[in-house]
């Protein structure tokens, strides 16, 4: 089966000389599609950089990463931007919903920007926001919404272009128990719907629910953990230091 | 709220100075340069005194014949000689309270040349007020000082030497000004007196080896001196008929305040009619008593008739020659002016050699005139006249004319300064208009800039979802100028609401600003309507309408490409 996900050799260095900062080195993984992968690892180790790439948000400093046989850095920034429209999902710890759109206009914004006012994109909205059970707030404001309605609303935004991946960056960093277990509910179900879904945290008993989990730690995946026995082929290196 | 604001503020500052701008050009350079379109031609008598014997009277006076040449002068619009009227002890009796003066130089003025002393309307009209335009140099009050003491002498070596002033204290008749608010002058009706007999001098004067003595007269020796008076005249006049004077109501209408100007002006259509009941006054009080000319010559004074001109009056206004001579033997010797006498006299030819060491030309007396329409028949020559020219940028033109004429004036006027005024005046408007716009650029920049960098989180979510750096760039542009439109028509609606508010108290404070400034200089100040200072200016509007637009078009694209090219990560992260 094709691989949806590549990476191979991934380096993120920020700064320059003494103020150099290495966040990720030599990274390489894999991922099916269709696959779900939980990238645990403490603050600071890198995780979100890792997403950040995969999302084409940001660019690596070497190294390759490749979405369903496409380059990302052979993308120029429309193309780029038109990957993350229409290919990936983000659903971000902080919701970065729009204040001044409602919960609907939020969720129909990314296919808005996609072909600015295409048919049916309504009731699409109005269909995920009911499968995150908010189907009864479309119109309400975030400022009328709790942080797990927010993040409800948010992954119903990741999914209004039918994305093939969906990237979580702490997901549930923000909500109580509750929450979180909804929202991991809802990624779980999107996953059983056939979207790949990847998401980063540092709440270890989340890996549990993924096919694919490992660690990293100060840029690398730590060889030794026992969560990285995979039949994913893991490379590390001990040489790291973050300066 | 910015934009608001800036547009609003435009809006006042462009209309007031373009109001305050119109409103100055009116009331300051308009009076002044009304004030210019006068030229007041003077007899230079410094003349006479440098040719000495030999001189033509007529050079000493302006005639219709040099009114005739002048008003042909291209942008002349009017001319006239101003002569004083031949008339005597014209004293004001209710301007000051208690106070009375006499006017020495009552002059008939046209009405188009009284405009530029008085915005009222200056003509005759029978049963109303007459208006007059006062000089305030008249505004002297006549006071005896003697000091506690009876007689006073003052020295030949005082009077040859020394302190002029120290002189003129040791006098026991002194003068003063009084003392006036311009304000309460204007508009009030007053009452003047033409004729009746002065009061007896109080007091004697003699000249002696040491210098001049004056002597205070008792009350028996004043009370003599009135029977005296009473008895020569009463020969020949009915002394209490002629005692009364003529009365007339003035309306102060205007107020001169020049050290060169002594007239004061009264409606020339009223001036016959004073004169003639003035002499007729005269007339009436005389009886059948045959007066020889030995008595017209010594023991009364008044008018003096040539065939042509009418002179005198009793005052030291005259020519030199028949009056002058008179007048000292009216202070040294016991002759009696009577107002409203005319004296018919033969002058000698001008020509021939005069005889009167004083200068000018002897008089023989030939007797009374008993025509009281004298003064309409005769010649009005004097040593003024006044020139009013169509506009003041004639005025070098005007004076360059009269000088190729012959009548040479130097002007001191310059009215080139007033371009340079106004240019100046422009100059400022605009400068500070431009460095309104100028400022409105600086803070239309900070402002969006501030609005895009408050925007970043907002730039990262849409960068997240998809957004190019061109939808990015196109949003905030577009969103930049809607607020900016928003942000117009409120600060435009609200800046005509408060230009029109504002106009009421910037009119006040012009009016009060012209009243302490211009008006305490000027007869005649032109009026500016309060409703220019609601007028707005559209044309400013329009072009800084204009200039927002592309500044916050051009300012929004700046910090929107900026904003677009930031990294998506840092734009999130800036939250």
């Amino acid at each position: 089966m094709k691989k949806l996900i590549e990476v191979d050799n991934l380096t993120k260095v920020y700064g320059k000389g003494d103020s150099k900062t290495v966040v990720l080195k030599d990274l390489s993984f894999d991922l099916d599609s269709g696959e779900s992968l939980c990238v645990i690892g403490p603050s600071g180790s890198g995780k979100s950089t890792l997403l950040h790439i995969l999302g084409g948000l940001d660019n690596p400093t070497s190294g390759k990463v490749s979405i369903n046989g496409q380059l990302l850095n052979e993308l120029n920034d429309k193309e780029l931007s038109t990957f993350r429209n229409k290919t990936i999902g983000f659903v971000f710890q902080f919701f970065y919903l729009q204040d001044y759109l409602t919960a609907k206009e939020n969720v129909i914004l990314p296919a808005k920007i996609a072909s600015g006012n295409p048919s049916g994109v309504e009731d699409r909205a109005m269909e995920l926001l009911r499968m995150v059970g908010l189907g009864h707030r479309l119109d309400h404001y975030p400022n009328e919404m709790s942080g797990g309605e927010m993040q409800r609303v948010a992954i119903a935004r990741a999914l209004i272009n039918t994305p093939r991946l969906l990237l979580a960056d702490e997901p549930t960093g923000n909500l109580d128990k509750d929450n979180a277990d909804k929202v991991i509910e809802i990624l779980d179900e999107i996953h059983e719907r056939g979207v790949s879904v990847i998401l980063v945290t540092h709440d270890e008993k989340l890996g549990k629910k993924f096919d694919t989990s490992f660690h990293v730690e100060k840029g690398v995946l730590v060889n030794n953990h026992p969560a990285n026995q995979a039949k994913l082929g893991v490379l590390s290196n001990p040489d790291i230091h973050r300066d | 709220m910015p934009i608001a604001l800036l547009v609003s503020l435009i809006i006042i500052i462009s209309s007031q100075v373009v109001n305050i701008r119109e409103a100055v050009e009116i009331s300051i350079f308009g009076t002044i340069e009304e004030q210019n379109t006068l030229i007041e031609l003077q007899k230079d008598t410094e003349q006479f005194s440098s040719r000495g014997f030999g001189f033509n009277p007529e050079d000493l006076y302006y005639t219709e014949n040099d009114v005739a040449s002048i008003e042909v002068i291209d942008n002349v619009q009017d001319t006239q000689i101003l002569v004083p009227a031949p008339i005597g002890n014209a004293t004001v009796i209710n301007l000051f309270d208690d106070l009375t003066f006499v006017v020495s130089r009552v002059t008939p003025l046209n009405s188009d040349l009284a405009g530029l002393y008085t915005d009222q309307r200056f003509s005759y009209v029978p049963g109303e007020p007459i208006p007059i335009v006062l000089n305030a140099n008249s505004f002297i009050e006549v006071y005896g000082d003697w000091g506690g003491q009876d007689e006073i002498t003052i020295t030949r070596g005082s009077m040859g030497r020394g302190d002029p002033t120290a002189m003129q204290n040791s006098l026991p008749i002194k003068s003063r000004v009084i003392n006036y608010d311009k304000n309460e002058l204007l508009n009030k009706e007053i009452t003047i007196k033409f004729g009746g007999f002065s009061e007896v001098q109080s007091y004697e004067t003699g000249m002696t080896p040491s210098g001049v003595t004056f002597k205070k007269l008792t009350e028996e020796e004043v009370n003599e001196k009135i029977r005296e008076r009473k008895d020569e005249i009463s020969k020949y006049w009915d002394y209490e008929q002629l005692d009364v004077p003529l009365e007339y109501t003035f309306k102060v209408v205007g107020l001169i305040e020049s050290e060169s100007n002594r007239d004061t002006f009264i409606p020339q259509d009223f001036v016959s009619e004073l004169m003639q009941g003035y002499i007729q006054h005269q007339i009436d009080a005389r009886n059948e008593a045959e007066i020889s000319t030995d008595v017209l010559g010594n023991t009364f004074s008044g008018l003096e008739y040539d065939g042509l001109e009418l002179t005198g009056g009793g005052s030291p206004v005259g020519r030199f020659g028949g009056g002058g001579t008179r007048m000292m033997r009216d202070i040294q010797s016991a002759s009696y002016a009577i107002p409203g006498l005319v004296i018919e006299i033969e002058r000698e030819s001008s020509t021939e050699e005069p005889t009167d060491p004083w200068g000018g030309s002897s008089s023989d007396i030939i007797g009374e005139y008993q025509d009281s329409s004298v003064y309409e028949s005769s010649v009005q020559n004097g040593e003024t006249i006044l020139i009013k020219i169509e506009q003041v940028y004639d005025r070098p033109q005007v004076i360059d004319d009269l000088n190729k004429l012959g009548y040479a004036y130097h002007d001191l006027s310059d009215v080139d300064v007033f371009k340079e005024l106004k240019s100046t005046l422009d100059l400022v408007s605009l400068a500070s208009v431009v460095a309104y716009v100028g400022l409105s650029i600086i803070i239309i920049i900070f402002t969006m800039g501030k609005f895009i960098a408050e925007s970043k989180k907002e730039i990262g979510i849409f960068r997240a979802v998809g957004a190019t750096r061109n939808d990015i760039k196109l949003v905030f542009i577009v969103q930049a100028t809607l607020y900016s439109l928003i942000g117009y028509l409120v600060g435009a609606g609200s800046g005509i609401l408060l230009n029109m508010v504002l106009s009421g108290p910037i009119s006040s404070w012009f009016d009060s600003f012209i009243g302490k400034t211009i008006q305490e200089s000027f007869n005649v100040v032109n009026p500016v309507e309060s409703a220019i200072f609601s007028n707005i200016n559209w044309e400013a509007l329009a072009v800084y309408s204009v200039v927002l637009f592309i500044i916050t078009t051009i300012t929004s694209i700046i910090p929107a490409t900026s904003a677009a090219n930031v990294s998506p990560v840092e734009a999130i992260r800036s939250e």
